[in-house]
């Protein structure tokens, strides 16, 4: 599994903070059962001093005498685990239990009348233990006597508690852990199920098993999905105009390449031959030029940004305003400055500088151009461009001939006789449309709707 | 006029220069753009014909540095590529005019008069003056509608003369100008050219359109544009 995978990282790092908090509340418990453990230690060792203190019968010589009655009779069992002893101040042992003789303990340090002292120590034979020591007081006739009382009980029991304790703690949490991971996972592939689907789709696409993605998608990825499925359209599209485009310059070179062949093989005439040299050369380079216009077309992708439009038809105009310098035209521009173009930005320069090049050229001394935005009833923003001149126009006939590739109307001179050709193959790349007809102006008018 | 051509691809180069040289123009050549930008300074050219592919110093930048130097003589530029993108491009650099390769060396000429003309200020191929006509496309004068025959180097002092009419032109700058760099000049010569020119286009000596400025060259005089 690669960290690339997101149920990995999500199972990684929900597994980091179970465990953390998990672990946390774990020592958080530990530490309160302890300390509970604690106190109920020292309760029940407190008890037994003052059960002690009520069985406890003293005689007159400052003896103690302990009888073996019920609540008591623990302390002359050889080693259960509990011991008491009573020490007077001066340091005497007055009494001890009988399980006492195992332990090896200090002299105790005498503890004031009434009050109490609670340890964890260990004896001399590093036996762990608990001792409660408390101070009390015996008439002895006319004098009063002072004893401390301890009771110490082995730790075997509690240590004993506080393990088995942890143990159930950590089954119950790990048993915890492992629930909400399996709980966890199961989600995951649950809500991720989509995205795999959506792979699985894409995959299927790649061998040719499927055009686009089929599956209904969730909102959050619909929108990815529905990009994906544009994307593989307008790849397919411009595939499609590759192949094609290789295809057709292969086979328009076939025929002026055979005139050449046939013209070099069999006209003996050096005139004739170069002639059909020049003619056929010509029209070689044009379809050349023409299928590299074609080919260099980016057309609609999508996700393509809006760019604006003014600057480039500006750039233009004054291009051909300083190559046309001669003519002294009236060029009129009425451009929106907020008019923008959704494609490829060359494509648009492409498009606009063979549309004005062609005024330019007809044109007796004016030209109107115009471009604005028009946001349809859809709610789409389609660009308008309008080109009119007053040249000698465009018949309506040779104008639908025109749109088709490399058929020139001017039969000579400038440029290479393809350009409305380019134009009407850049507005179909784009899903536009391409109207030709007359102007008020006298000349050719030249619509273009993107 | 004299014209420089700078184009890394030798045939191309040879050619155009041999044609411009048929058609009376006086043409320096050379391949690169360092070398080209060296040229435009020094020697002073009605126009220049430039590559934009040029190995090394492109094209574009040739242009850019002269422009930047003042040097203000038309540029025509030869480009493979026919993008419109690339067409601005080369006119935003400060060229005047392009043509797409392969071209057909007729457009080129034609192109290369155009800017000629357009840079003397004149708008049509055509100058005349009183008889005299001059059609710098066919490259054919007139007197009094007859057509008379020059020699190329006759054609290229009146036609410089007239394009520059009303102007002192010394002898030095009209043998810059009609003359490619690595010709053996002599200025005495065009003194002959303009003795001969004189007995060629105004046999009667009423006319009197070429004007000698005793130590300081010859004047056109200024006609009248029809």
């Amino acid at each position: 599994m690669r960290l690339q995978s997101l149920t990995v990282r999500l199972l990684i790092a929900t597994s980091l903070i179970l465990v953390t908090f998990l672990g946390l509340s774990a020592y958080a418990l530990d530490k309160a059962f302890r300390s509970a453990a604690l106190s109920g230690v020292e309760e029940r060792l407190q008890n037994h001093v003052f059960t002690l203190i009520a069985v406890a019968e003293i005689d007159t010589r400052g003896g103690v005498f302990i009888p073996q009655v019920m609540p008591v009779s623990r302390y002359f069992q050889i080693d259960d685990g509990l011991y008491a002893r009573i020490v007077h101040h001066d340091g005497e042992v007055i009494w001890q239990s009988v399980s006492f003789a195992s332990l090896n303990l200090p002299p105790v340090e005498p503890v004031p009348e009434t009050l109490s002292r609670f340890q964890e120590t260990t004896d001399l034979n590093g036996k762990g233990l608990f001792i409660y020591d408390f101070g009390v007081s015996w008439d002895q006739g006319r004098n009063k006597e002072y004893y401390t009382i301890s009771i110490i009980e082995s730790l075997d029991e509690y240590k004993k508690n506080n393990k088995r304790f942890r143990k159930e703690l950590g089954t119950w949490f790990t048993a915890i852990i492992a629930l909400l991971l399996l709980t966890l996972t199961l989600l995951l592939r649950w809500t991720l199920s989509p995205l795999r689907n959506a792979a699985m789709e894409i995959k299927q696409i790649e061998v040719g098993e499927k055009t686009h993605l089929e599956g209904n998608y969730p909102t959050e990825l619909r929108g990815m999905t529905d990009n994906i499925n544009a994307l593989i359209q307008s790849n397919r599209v411009r595939l499609e105009r590759y192949r094609n485009s290789s295809a057709d310059l292969a086979h328009s070179l076939k025929t002026p390449l055979a005139m050449l062949q046939g013209a070099a093989e069999s006209e003996q005439d050096i005139k004739k031959l170069s002639k059909v040299c020049i003619e056929q050369v010509n029209s070689l380079s044009q379809i050349v030029s023409y299928q590299l216009q074609r080919a260099a077309t980016t057309g609609q992708a999508p996700l393509s940004k809006p760019e604006p439009v003014a600057k480039s038809i500006n750039k233009i105009v004054n291009s051909l305003n300083k190559v046309y310098k001669d003519k002294s035209l009236d060029v009129k521009l009425d451009i929106d400055p907020e008019s923008v173009f959704y494609g490829d930005i060359s494509d648009f320069l492409e498009l606009i500088g063979n549309l004005f090049d062609n005024a330019y050229k007809w044109a007796d001394g004016q030209i109107h151009i115009a471009a604005n935005n028009i946001t349809t009833a859809e709610g789409k923003c389609r660009l308008t461009l309008k080109i009119e001149d007053d040249g000698p126009g465009l018949d309506p006939v040779l104008a639908a001939r025109v749109m088709e590739r490399g058929v020139r109307t001017d039969g000579q001179g400038g440029g290479t006789g393809i350009g409305l050709a380019v134009v009407s193959d850049i507005v179909n790349a784009y899903d536009g449309k391409l109207e030709v007809s007359s102007s008020l102006l006298g000349g050719a008018k030249f619509v273009v709707i993107f | 006029m004299r014209i420089l051509v700078i184009e890394d691809e030798a045939a191309l180069r040879s050619q155009l220069s041999n044609r411009l040289e048929i058609e009376s123009f006086a043409v320096d050549a050379c391949a690169t753009g360092e070398e080209g930008v060296y040229m435009g300074k020094e020697y002073p050219y009605d126009l220049a014909i430039v590559d934009v592919g040029l190995p090394g110093m492109s094209g574009l930048e040739v242009i850019e540095q002269w422009r930047t130097q003042e040097l203000s003589f038309p540029v025509l530029i030869l480009t493979a590529r026919g993008r419109w993108q690339d067409k601005v491009e080369g006119l935003e650099s400060g060229a005047d005019d392009y043509l797409v390769k392969p071209f057909h060396i007729e457009e080129l000429l034609a192109r290369v008069r155009a800017l000629v003309r357009r840079a003397s200020g004149k708008s049509s191929s055509v100058v005349t003056c009183g008889p005299l006509e001059l059609n710098s496309s066919s490259q054919e004068v007139k007197v009094n509608n007859k057509r008379i025959d020059l020699t190329a180097f006759e054609y290229k002092v009146l036609e410089y003369l007239m394009l520059n009419q009303g102007k002192v032109i010394s002898k030095t700058e009209l043998t810059e100008h009609i003359y490619a760099q690595d010709f053996d000049r002599d200025s005495n010569v065009i003194e002959v050219f303009v003795g001969r020119l004189r007995k060629k286009i105004d046999p009667t000596d009423e006319f009197k359109p070429i004007e000698t400025l005793r130590g300081r060259g010859y004047r056109f005089v200024l006609c009248d544009e029809q």
